[in-house]
């Protein structure tokens, strides 16, 4: 032991491999002693409405409700899209060859994993004008063409951008954070597809069974811990992702609340991440005074989506052993 | 061994008259064409209900086309339906569901006015909205079903009629990112082709001159993209020569060293870093930006700029604070890879080296890690794209990088820039910054593009060449 301590890699390694524990123990640490304020007061934290010093000044309210069900509405609507999108292009690029298509779409998936949010971002526009603008409207019919969704309530910067980054729907945040985590969650389900070992599937075949009954009863169920990983990462990244709710749906520049119906993606309910981030403000945010309040609520939003995050990620494991302990009786 | 030799009987074929055997081929074949003609009809039904269902979704003109094709796509499945039964005396059920659906479909369709709100949500949605993907719905399993038809009903037809099912979601979704990167592509070519509002310059120049500082007399300032596009590149660099020793020695960390727990322990910690949000980053420069101001690693954390009169002005975040948070998120995709590569290599070299008296260290810096390279390098290429279009760890401690490009200036890069344009609380900045905001979008997404295809041709070209080993 004292000689494999003595030899410069090892020890190197070591030293460098406890950075990432450190780092992260400092990250908790801070956004938790940081937040401690905010959660000095639990029932105003967790309350309904989100009324931030931006909207106005007097009667100011922290209640994260609305940001949290925004979160999950957001990440609903991205999986609800990215899991079919996915699993079909993974299908499309090892089980059900399509000449020429299915050798482009592993570069394809590969190249659109390296671009960056904040060009998705720019779909926002794109799919407005085209799709949710001639749609849907919310105040109203006053011609063909329709104003775009809750266009009439407050927005960002409504009189300079009537056509750039409309503050919109929770639909329209999410699908984008969809197009963004389909690329993710690809060559995950690809991988655990290839996985399957193809003595079952030959076997499947050789007893007369058809390719695509073979994929059903054997390739995916044999994949889904795979897909239950990948679509575990998809939730993750749409979880955390700050940059195209923030250009899409907005912080909290406007009133928060919980929508009614629940399910209601029309309306605009930003998440955790871009509350949190509008909270602390701009380039070089955390003015004091006012400010000092609002600075806490948006640790506390990290520090929840942290929970969420985690919460996440253990289910996931407890689900990865239940379906590894149904295929490996 | 031949059916004779196995005493199967000779099958005496009876001899068939010459016209009887053409008027039974005939007849054949008019069965075939009266089995497959609705089929065809179908197949072309569905293929008109998509067409239309996309057309819908971008236009709202075609709305009046919705009920007869719904029509024609009820019409040709019942005439389907009836040629099977005339054949087999038995009805096909998924058709007579296909039917009922677009019966559903066509009442549903017919009944609602061109816009309807929905109550208890605050919006009012066209027509069109709901007969899109009524449309596309319907005609998928549709084309299902009349290509199975078509294709003579048999096993291997029921395997191929399944492709529109997996086909067409992709086929959409590459639509959709060829949709937004073609707005993106026009919308930046257009504001670089345009002359530059200040000085009338072409606006491709703005890569190759400095932005200036909006707050001075209007003659002087001007956008500029060129700190930018260095400071991008800077950031990635500075992000990788952090990220890269950290995070290989933590995928080797996992693969060779620690034990169980402790590779365990590494393992959970990095792939929590990769998890959570990127939000709990931007809150972590932040913090390290405030907690700096006051010590003595203030110029160097939060950035210096020394003005005219020679006095040191600290700036709110600089490109080694940054790239040390970015840093964080790159880490556990090197350390996988690597953790990948040392996994890979083969048990004989392992073994090899051991037997020829090598020690585990000559073993990990001579044949492990060089066998690992390719990974850990497309990882890095990876590492850089990211790192080039982070936005979220510049949230708050980026500027408009006016005051040059160092380690210790104030940061900026392409997809800040992007962000300021919109979201700057300064609105001269944002004035300023608006007329090129595709175009630096534009370029980001080309230098995105440009790492990560490098990044896919390392990982090709050494998926091949170690085949054989």
């Amino acid at each position: 032991m004292m000689r494999r301590l003595a030899a410069w890699p090892t020890v190197v390694a070591t030293c460098l491999a406890m950075l990432p524990l450190l780092a992260l123990g400092a990250i908790i640490l801070s956004t938790l002693l940081r937040s401690l304020d905010a959660f000095a007061r639990p029932a105003e934290l967790f309350g309904p409405d989100l009324i931030s010093p931006f909207v106005r000044t007097q009667g100011v309210q922290y209640g994260l409700q609305g940001p949290v069900w925004g979160s999950l509405l957001v990440t609903f609507v991205a999986i609800a899209l990215a899991l079919p999108g996915s699993l079909a292009m993974a299908l499309v690029a090892t089980e059900m060859r399509v000449p020429l298509l299915s050798d482009a779409l592993s570069a394809i998936v590969g190249a659109l994993a390296g671009i960056p949010p904040v060009i998705y971002a720019f779909g926002a526009i794109f799919l407005v004008q085209t799709f949710m603008a001639p749609k849907f409207a919310a105040d109203g019919v006053s011609d063909i063409r329709l104003k775009a969704v809750l266009q009439g309530r407050p927005t960002f910067i409504p009189t300079e951008l009537p056509q750039q980054f409309p503050n919109n729907s929770t639909l329209l945040g999410g699908v984008l954070l969809g197009l963004l985590i389909i690329p993710l969650m690809t060559p995950l389900i690809d991988d655990a597809l290839h996985a399957v070992p193809p003595e079952l599937k030959q076997a499947s075949l050789a007893l007369g069974a058809g390719y695509w009954y073979t994929l059903l009863r054997i390739s995916l169920p044999w994949a889904l811990p795979g897909i239950a990983a990948a679509t575990t990462l998809g939730m993750l990244v749409a979880l955390g992702e700050v940059v195209i709710p923030y250009f899409v749906i907005g912080g909290a520049l406007n009133p928060i609340h919980v929508t009614s119906p629940l399910w209601d993606v029309f309306d605009r309910t930003p998440p955790l991440t871009s509350t949190g981030a509008s909270l602390v403000g701009g380039v070089g945010g955390e003015e004091e005074g006012i400010r000092a309040q609002a600075i806490a609520v948006s640790y506390a939003t990290a520090l929840l989506l942290l929970a969420f995050a985690i919460g996440i990620m253990g289910f996931e494991q407890l689900l990865q052993r239940r379906l590894r302990a149904r295929l490996h009786p | 061994m031949t059916a004779a030799e196995i005493g199967v009987p000779h099958v005496v074929q009876a001899p068939v008259r010459p016209r009887a055997a053409t008027r039974a081929k005939r007849s054949t074949r008019t069965s075939q064409a009266i089995r497959l003609a609705p089929a065809v009809l179908l197949l072309c039904a569905a293929v008109l209900a998509f067409g239309l269902g996309v057309a819908c979704s971008l236009s709202v003109m075609l709305e009046w086309l919705t009920l007869p094709v719904l029509g024609a796509l009820a019409i040709c499945s019942l005439l389907l339906i009836s040629a099977i039964f005339g054949e087999t005396r038995r009805l096909d059920a998924p058709l007579i569901c296909l039917l009922g659906a677009c019966l559903v479909g066509t009442a549903i369709l017919g009944g609602l006015p061109t816009y309807f709100g929905v109550p208890g949500l605050k919006a009012i949605f066209s027509h069109s909205a709901v007969s899109a993907p009524v449309l596309l719905i319907l005609a998928v399993p549709c084309a299902c079903a009349a290509l199975y038809h078509l294709l003579g009903g048999t096993p291997r037809a029921d395997d191929l009629s399944r492709y529109p099912l997996v086909l067409v979601p992709v086929l959409l979704t590459l639509a959709a990112y060829l949709a937004v990167g073609l707005y993106l592509v026009e919308s930046g070519v257009q504001q670089l082709a345009q002359p530059d509002p200040v000085d009338g310059s072409p606006g491709w120049t703005v890569f190759f001159h400095e932005f200036v500082n909006p707050n001075l007399p209007p003659y002087v300032r001007r956008a500029g993209l060129q700190n930018q596009v260095i400071g991008t590149g800077l950031l990635a660099l500075l992000t990788m020569l952090i990220a890269l020793p950290i995070g290989v020695a933590s995928g080797v960390f996992v693969a060779e060293i620690g034990g169980d727990r402790f590779a365990r322990l590494v393992q959970v910690a990095t792939s929590a870093l990769r998890g959570m949000s990127v939000f709990l980053l931007a809150l972590l420069a932040t913090t390290l930006v405030k907690a700096a101001v006051g010590t003595p690693l203030a110029p160097f954390i939060d950035g210096y700029w020394i003005d005219v009169n020679g006095n040191l002005r600290l700036m709110h975040g600089s490109y080694l604070t940054a790239a040390l948070v970015t840093a964080l998120l790159i880490v556990p995709v090197v350390a996988r890879a690597t953790e990948e590569g040392c996994r890979s290599l083969p048990r004989g070299i392992r073994e090899g080296s051991a037997a020829l008296g090598a020690t585990t260290d000559y073993t990990l810096v001579h044949l492990t890690l060089p066998w690992a390279i390719p990974n850990i390098l497309t990882a890095a290429l990876l590492g850089c794209a990211e790192a080039a279009g982070c936005v979220a760890t510049l949230f708050f401690i980026a500027g408009t990088g006016e005051t040059g490009v160092g380690p210790f200036n104030e940061v900026t890069s392409l997809a800040f820039s992007v962000f300021a344009a919109q979201f700057s609380p300064d609105k001269p900045v944002r004035d300023l910054n608006r007329p090129y905001q595709y175009a630096a979008a534009l370029a980001l997404l080309l230098i995105a593009l440009a790492l990560t295809a490098a990044a896919l041709l390392i990982k090709r070209r050494y998926a091949t060449r170690y085949r054989g080993a």
